[in-house]
Formats: structure tokens, sequence, C-alpha cells
């Protein structure tokens, strides 16, 4: 039987366990909520907690995968299996160095070809939100992390994969543009139909919503949204995602419109992010 | 009871480092099991309300920076959970490996609606929720099935620490 002074602390501890983060959690979803310096050291170590797991829970699919490969060739010729694996291991040692090369040139190209190159910051993908409920990233920085601040731009050669959140030293989370908690200016590229894709926070799978699109503009299904460069947070015409479908009703002044994301966010590796915009267009 | 605690939270946190990385998404899709709460079970089940809700405490933080999420949202629904586990504990004989997997599964179902519940309450523009009993789950099901592995050596871990598994120091028993 429990004493009464046990009674009374655990009440104390239920109350407290209650009460604190409940209070935690009002302050941190306030608006304009700041990051403190335990925020932030607190980041850093998960950060580079993810990213010594990402590199050996990489290793270890890679290695799976190889297994798998490998008995299979076992069972059809044990003799052969040694040579054929080496091979086949140097084949695809190649193979994926071959599209990593490609990858690579083609966001060295992408970086070239556009006029805010000097802007950009190359980082990798190391770890996921352990929650579908929101959709965040982090990424590791190799250099230029005290050029990076939140509410900065992260892109691909795709197109548009979301902002910084926070920062921590070299480490950022970045929230995907299909986080419930995103919305980015958008104009279609055929119609010039405006609006503003937020995410819709659907757990199995990416997917956003483009809101505030008059019933009567004319949207086709397939058709290409782009950023407008409104409010100076994306660069103009990034590719955002495409018209997934439209639903427009007999009432109402919005249509309801799904958007397919651009960027593969199951496949993000490496990521750019735009620490300053070109120069404004003159209108 | 403090090298139990810095156990069970160092276990806690290379946890979260593996459920937060991208190879395990890739692996596990949609499902990805949810081993914050196979911890959070053990917590409940397993130790009184004073050192599990200190280890709770710090793994919830921790949990809430690994996901991104705002701090908070995380934290309060493990602290929901192991609550209830604290309270199903001192109303029944609950014990071993087998109940820490059956209420594994159970827990990360509960998690992930009382996830989506206190963050549409919090969250301004919030919205999600589509298919949300299919997601919980599909995650209750590969938590329960990895559940035993980390169960065990959660269990190995508290044999390194003084026994704190009696009943006797909880408020719930009448």
């Amino acid at each position: 039987m429990p004493s009464s002074n046990n009674r009374a602390r655990n009440l104390a501890i239920i109350l407290l366990l209650t009460a604190i983060p409940t209070f935690v959690l009002y302050v941190g979803t306030r608006p304009g909520a700041s990051r403190n310096p335990v925020d932030a050291s607190t980041r850093t170590l998960a950060g580079h907690i993810q990213n010594i797991s990402s590199a050996i829970f990489g290793g270890i699919v890679d290695l799976w995968s190889d297994y798998v490969v490998l008995t299979d060739v076992l069972a059809r010729n044990r003799s052969l299996m040694k040579e054929n694996a080496r091979l086949r291991q140097e084949n695809r040692r190649l193979a994926a160095l071959a599209v990593e090369n490609e990858r690579l040139r083609k966001l060295l190209g992408f970086r070239d070809h556009h006029d805010f190159s000097h802007h950009l910051l190359a980082a990798r993908v190391i770890g996921d939100s352990i929650t579908p409920y929101f959709r965040v990233v982090r990424i590791r920085l190799d250099v230029g992390e005290d050029l990076v601040s939140p509410g900065m731009p992260v892109i691909t050669r795709e197109g548009v994969v979301g902002t910084i959140e926070k920062v921590a030293s070299s480490f950022c989370d970045v929230m995907l543009m299909v986080d419930a908690r995103s919305s980015i200016d958008v104009i279609s590229r055929e119609n010039r139909v405006r609006g503003i894709v937020k995410g819709i926070g659907e757990l199995q799978r990416y997917m956003a919503k483009m809101e505030y699109t008059l019933r009567t503009d004319e949207l086709k299904v397939g058709e290409v949204l782009v950023t407008s460069g409104r409010g100076q947070r994306f660069p103009k015409n990034l590719v955002v995602g495409t018209v997934a479908s439209i639903e427009k009703k007999e009432y109402g002044l919005y249509q309801k419109v799904m958007v397919a994301p651009a960027v593969d966010f199951s496949r993000l590796e490496e990521v750019f992010v735009v620490t300053s915009l070109p120069p404004q267009e003159p209108l | 009871m403090t090298l139990s605690i810095i156990l069970s939270v160092s276990f806690g946190l290379v946890l979260l480092g593996i459920q937060s990385t991208p190879a395990v998404h890739w692996l596990f899709g949609d499902a990805t099991p949810d081993l914050l709460t196979i911890v959070v079970v053990h917590l409940g089940l397993g130790k009184d309300i004073q050192e599990g809700a200190i280890s709770l405490v710090i793994l919830g933080f921790f949990a809430d920076v690994f996901s991104g999420a705002p701090i908070g949202v995380l934290l309060v629904t493990s602290v929901l959970v192991f609550l209830l586990l604290q309270l199903l504990r001192a109303r029944l004989a609950i014990g071993g490996v087998g109940a820490e997997v059956l209420f594994s599964g159970v827990g990360a179902f509960l998690a992930s609606i009382l996830l989506w519940v206190i963050a549409s309450i919090f969250i301004q523009s919030f919205e999600g929720g589509a298919g949300l009993l299919r997601f919980a789950f599909g995650r209750a099901v590969t938590t329960a099935a990895l559940a035993w592995p980390v169960a065990w050596v959660l269990r190995f871990m508290d044999l390194l620490g003084p026994d704190t598994r009696g009943r006797s120091n909880t408020i719930f028993i009448p």
C-alpha cells in the first residue's frame, strides 16, 4: 500500500508531467516562437546522431541488397559466384558512380544555368521526420552555414523542396512544401492562374492543394505550377508541381485543386539552399 | 536509478536516430515503426512513475527535435501513452516481453491517433488525417514486429541498474 507521502509525490509528478509539456507545446506552437540555445544545441546533437545513423544504415541497406543478389547467384552456380559477384559489385559501383555523376552534373548544370547561381549552397539530406504528420527533413551543409537562416528557399533540379525552418550549426530543418504548415505563392505556366500551394499533411503520399483559385479561372489537369516570385520568398519560375485534379462546385468562390509535387520527396538526397534572391525584375 | 535513466535515454536516442534515417523510411515506407513508443511502453509498464517520467520527458523532447515538429507535440503524446500504461499497470497484472510487444502495437496505434488530435488542436493550419486509421494500423503492426528485440535490449539494460519494477510506488492503486 503506498504511503500518503508517496501518493502526494506521485500526484505532483503526474501534474507536472501533464502541465509542463502542455505549456511547452502551447508556447512552441504560437506564431513567432523563437529558438533558444537549448533548442539549437539539441538540434545539433540530433543532427550528429542522424548523420552517423544515416551513414551506418545506408551502408546496411546496401549490404542487404548485395546479399540478396549474391544469394541468388550462389544458387545457380557456386563456382562462378565469386567472380560473378566481384564483377557485379564492380559494375554496381561504377553504375552508382555514373548515376551520381550524372545527378551531380545535372545539379551543377542547373546551378550554372540560373541567374542565382552564386547564391546556392549544396546540402545533403541526412534525416527524415520520425512522424509523417510533419513533413520535415534534416540537411547538412558542408560549407556556408553562416549564410543560412530560417525562411530561405530550398530547391533541387526538379523544383521547389521547401523552406528552412530551423538552423543549428551546420544542420538545418527543412519544412517540405507538402507540410500542412507550408504555403507558396504560385502561378500556372500556361493559363497564368494564381494561387497559393499549401501542404495537406497526407500521411501516405506527398500531396498539396492550390488555394484561392477562383472558380472562373481556367486551369487544366497536368498544367505546371511555378513560383510567382511574389513576396520575394522564392525565386521566380521554379517548378512547384503539376495540377493533379480539379473539382469545381456549382457554388462558392473557389475551385478545389490538388497538386502533385515536382520533387520526389521519398528519394531526396541532395538539395540547394537559396541564400539570397536575384534582383526582382521590374513590372 | 540514474544509470538506468542514462541507459534508457541513450538507447532511446539511438532508436530515434535509426527511425529518422532515410534508409529506414525507404525500407518501411508509410509503416515506419514507432520505436519511441516501444521505449515508452517499457517505461510505462516496467518502471515506477518517477524514474519513467524523467526518461520520458528527455526522450519526448528529443523526439520532437528529431521529428522537426513544434517542441511538445510528441512529448505530450508520449506522456499520455505513458500515464495510460501506468494506470493499466496499477490495475492489471501486466508484465513480460509478450505484454510489451502487444502494448507496443496498441501504443503505436494510440500514439498515431493522439498525435493527430494534439497537432490538430495546437497547430494552426494543421490538416492531415486522411488515411489516418490505415496509417496507424500499419505502423502498429511494424512496431509490434520490432518490439521484441528492442524490449529485450531494454530489459537487459534494466539488469545493469537497480530494480524499480515494483508496483507499490504508484498513485493509481486504490
